[in-house]
C-alpha cells in the first residue's frame, strides 16, 4: 500500500500528468471565480478532452479542476457578497461583513488557509479508507440517511438566531420551497402554478443570489461608500486568516470531519456540507456574539467542509462506482472514458491511479492557495473601490450567475423575488440561513423518509444506527436550548 | 412602522402556510404528506408568531448579540436611505425587464454605462472604459469562450414578426 501510495505521487509529479495538473488548477481557479459557473459545468466542458490520455494525466486534469472551483468559489461571496456557487453561500453570512470591517484579506486568508486544511483532510480520508469504506457506506440505508437529514435539520437551532418562532418559520419556509416541482413518488406537479420551469425545482443558485447579493447590493447603495474602510495593508490581515485556521483548529478540523463524511454519504452534496459546517460553527463557539457581524469561525466552517467533502465524494465513487454528487456523475463518466472501472480494481490493481487522485487533490489546493497570497492585496483592495463603480459590475456578476442556473430568464426573476424576500427579511431580521437549509435538505429529507418506509414500514425508526442518530439530534436540540436558556443567544419571546 | 411591517409580514407567512396546504387538499396521500405534516406544524407557529406580534411582545429591538445574520448600516437619514433603496430596486427590476425585452448583450453594457454615468455621475471616460471592459467581458467569456445561450430579448421576436 505504501509503495502505491509513494507511486500516487511520484505519478502526479511526473510530465505531463503535472502539467494537466496545472492547467486544470488554472482553469479551476477563474472559474470558481465566476458567479453560477460551478465544477459541474467545467468537469463537463473538459469531459471530451480526456479521450485518449493516461488516467493519471485525466484525472489530474479533472480533479485539479473540481477542487480548486470549491477554493475560489468563496472570494466573491467574501468581497462582493455574490456566491460564486450555490454552494459557497454560506461563506458569505461572516466573510462579506469582514469585509465590510476592513478585513477582506483576513477573511481571504481563512477561506483559502482552511480550504486547504479541509482538502488535506479530505484526502487522508480518502486514503485511510481504502479498508473500511465499504462496510460504512453499506451500513447506510434510506433509513440512516433519513435520520442523518433530521440531525442536519436539528442544526437550524443554532442559526434561529433571535427569535425561535421566526428561525422555524424560515426553515418552514425552506422546506416549503423545496417541495416546489415534480413529485418523484406520484409524479404530480406539486405548487408549480402551471408553470414547466418550476417542475424541476427552485434552483439553488437564484435563490441564494437574491437572498444574500440583494440585500447587500441594497445596503452598498443606501452607504453610498465602498465596501469596506481603507485599512493600512491588507496582507497583515491574510497572515492574520492563516494564523486564525490553526487559532481555531478544533472548528477547522471538526468542520472538515463533517464535510469528509456529508461527501461519503452519497446524495447530500456541497450545499449541506456548508451551512452544516457553518451551523456547527456557531452551535459550537461559546461566544456568539460576532456571528453573522464578521466572526473568523464562520468562514472557516464552510471553507473547510467545502473542500473536505470532495475527498469524501470520491470514496463511494471509486469504491462502488456510486457517485456522491452530480460533479461525480460526471467523474464517473470520465473514469469509464479512460478505460478505469470503479471498484474492487481500484483498491487493489489500480490502487496507485486512486492515490493520484489524493495528491492531486493536495497539491492542487496548495498551488491554489499559494499563488492566491501572491495576489491577495489586489483581490482585497477591490473592497475599497467606489460602491458606485463597484454596483453595476456585481449586477451583473448576479445577473450571470442567477441565470446560469437553468439557462432560462426565469431564474433571473427568482432571483429578483427573493432579492426582495432577502430585503424584508434583513430589514425585519428573519434569519436567512434556516430558509436555505430547509430547502437543502428538504427534498433528501422526503426522498429518504419515503424510501425507508417502503422498506421497512414504520420500523425504521427502531433500526440501531437510526436510534443512535435519533438520540444524537435529540441531544444536539437539548444543548442548543439549553445555551440559548444560559443567554448566549438573546430570546424575545 | 416597523412593528407594522412585522405584522405584515408574519401575516404574509401565516397566508402563505394557509395557501401552501390548501393547495395540496386534492393531492393523493404519498404527495400530500410531507407538505402537510411540515405545512400544518407551520401554520401553528405562524399563528403564535402573528399572536406575538400582535400583542407586541416582539416589537423590542433584538439584543446585538443575538444576531446570526447581517444588519443593514445604522445611521443613514430615513428618507435618504428609502430614495436609495427604491432607486436600487428599480434598477435591478428595470436591468430584468431590460434582459428580458432586450437581452443580455444589450443590456449589460446599458445598464453599466447608464448606472455610471447617470446614477453615479463618474466621468465619460470612466463610464465608457468600463462599459467596454464589461461588454468585453460578456461577449469575449461568457459568450465565445463559455458559449452560454444567453436570452437575446422578445422585442426582436415582436420585430421579426411585424417586419414579416
Amino acid at each position: 500500500m505504501l509503495e502505491a501510495f509513494w507511486l500516487g505521487l511520484t505519478s502526479v509529479l511526473s510530465w505531463p500528468a503535472f502539467g494537466l495538473l496545472l492547467l486544470g488548477t488554472f482553469i479551476g481557479f477563474w472559474i470558481g471565480l465566476l458567479p453560477g459557473l460551478g465544477g459541474l459545468t467545467t468537469l463537463a466542458i473538459l469531459l471530451p478532452f480526456t479521450f485518449g490520455m493516461a488516467p493519471v494525466n485525466a484525472l489530474a486534469l479533472l480533479i485539479a479542476v473540481h477542487a480548486v472551483n470549491g477554493t475560489t468559489g468563496d472570494i466573491t461571496s467574501i468581497l462582493f457578497g455574490v456566491p460564486g456557487e450555490g454552494s459557497a453561500a454560506a461563506t458569505i453570512l461572516d466573510g462579506h461583513p469582514m469585509a465590510k470591517n476592513g478585513e477582506a484579506g483576513r477573511a481571504l486568508g481563512a477561506a483559502l488557509m482552511s480550504s486547504m486544511f479541509g482538502a488535506v483532510v479530505g484526502a487522508s480520508a480518502l486514503a485511510l479508507s481504502v479498508p473500511v469504506v465499504r462496510p460504512l457506506v453499506l451500513t447506510f440505508t434510506a433509513a440512516e440517511l433519513f435520520a442523518l437529514i433530521l440531525l442536519g435539520l436539528t442544526f437550524i437551532a443554532s442559526l434561529t438566531g433571535t427569535s425561535w418562532t421566526k428561525g422555524l418559520l424560515m426553515a418552514g419556509l425552506g422546506l416549503a420551497f423545496s417541495m416546489v416541482g415534480m413529485d418523484p413518488h406520484s409524479s404530480i406537479p406539486r405548487y408549480t402554478l402551471g408553470e414547466p420551469y418550476l417542475w424541476e425545482g427552485i434552483p439553488l443558485a437564484p435563490v441564494a443570489i437574491g437572498l444574500f447579493a440583494v440585500p447587500e447590493i441594497i445596503d452598498l447603495a443606501v452607504r453610498g461608500t465602498s465596501i469596506a474602510a481603507p485599512v493600512a495593508r491588507v496582507s497583515k490581515g491574510v497572515m492574520e486568516g492563516i494564523k486564525d485556521t490553526f487559532r481555531h483548529w478544533g472548528v477547522t478540523l471538526r468542520c472538515s470531519l463533517i464535510g469528509t463524511f456529508i461527501g461519503i454519504i452519497p446524495g447530500l452534496g456541497g450545499s449541506v456540507a456548508q451551512w452544516v459546517a457553518y451551523a456547527h460553527a456557531v452551535q459550537s463557539a461559546k461566544d456568539k456574539s460576532r456571528f453573522g457581524t464578521g466572526d473568523v469561525r464562520g468562514v472557516l466552517g464552510p471553507g473547510a467542509a467545502n473542500n473536505s467533502k470532495d475527498g469524501g465524494d470520491i470514496i463511494p465513487t471509486v469504491a462502488f462506482g456510486v457517485p456522491g454528487s452530480a460533479s461525480m456523475a460526471i467523474l464517473l463518466s470520465g473514469f469509464l472514458i479512460i478505460g478505469l472501472v470503479p471498484g474492487s480494481a481500484m483498491l487493489t490493481k489500480h490502487l496507485h491511479v486512486t492515490f493520484s487522485m489524493v495528491w492531486t487533490l493536495v497539491i492542487a489546493n496548495m498551488i491554489t492557495v499559494a499563488a492566491c497570497f501572491l495576489f491577495l492585496d489586489k483581490l482585497a483592495a477591490l473592497t475599497r473601490i467606489r460602491g458606485s463603480v463597484l454596483i453595476p459590475f456585481i449586477l451583473f456578476l448576479a445577473f450571470i450567475g442567477a441565470y446560469t442556473a437553468n439557462n432560462n430568464m426565469a431564474d433571473l426573476l427568482v432571483m429578483a423575488i427573493f432579492g426582495l424576500l432577502g430585503y424584508a427579511m434583513v430589514f425585519l431580521e428573519w434569519p436567512r440561513p434556516p430558509l436555505v437549509l430547509g430547502l437543502v435538505l428538504g427534498p433528501l429529507a422526503e426522498n429518504y423518509l419515503y424510501i425507508a418506509v417502503g422498506a421497512f414500514g414504520a420500523s425504521f425508526l427502531l433500526r440501531p444506527l437510526v436510534v443512535a442518530i435519533l438520540l444524537l439530534a435529540i441531544g444536539l436540540l437539548f444543548y442548543a436550548v439549553r445555551q440559548k436558556q444560559r443567554g448566549s443567544f438573546g430570546e424575545e419571546e | 412602522m416597523r412593528s407594522k411591517a412585522q405584522i405584515a409580514f408574519s401575516l404574509l407567512v401565516f397566508l402563505f402556510f394557509v395557501l401552501f396546504l390548501w393547495m395540496a387538499r386534492g393531492w393523493p396521500l404519498q404527495a400530500r404528506l410531507f407538505p402537510w405534516t411540515i405545512g400544518f406544524t407551520m401554520l401553528f407557529i405562524a399563528a403564535i408568531r402573528l399572536g406575538l406580534d400582535l400583542l407586541g411582545t416582539s416589537s423590542k429591538t433584538s439584543r446585538p448579540e443575538a444576531r446570526v445574520d447581517f444588519q443593514f448600516t445604522a445611521g443613514i437619514e430615513v428618507g435618504l436611505a428609502t430614495r436609495r433603496t427604491v432607486s436600487i430596486l428599480l434598477w435591478i427590476w428595470g436591468g430584468l425587464l431590460s434582459v428580458w425585452l432586450f437581452g443580455f448583450a444589450v443590456t449589460i453594457p446599458l445598464l453599466v454605462f447608464l448606472y455610471l454615468k447617470v446614477q453615479s455621475g463618474e466621468s465619460w471616460l470612466l463610464s465608457m472604459l468600463l462599459t467596454a471592459a464589461a461588454w468585453l467581458m460578456l461577449w469575449g467569456l461568457f459568450d465565445k469562450l463559455l458559449h452560454i445561450p444567453f436570452h437575446r430579448g422578445v422585442f426582436y421576436e415582436w420585430l421579426g414578426r411585424i417586419v414579416s
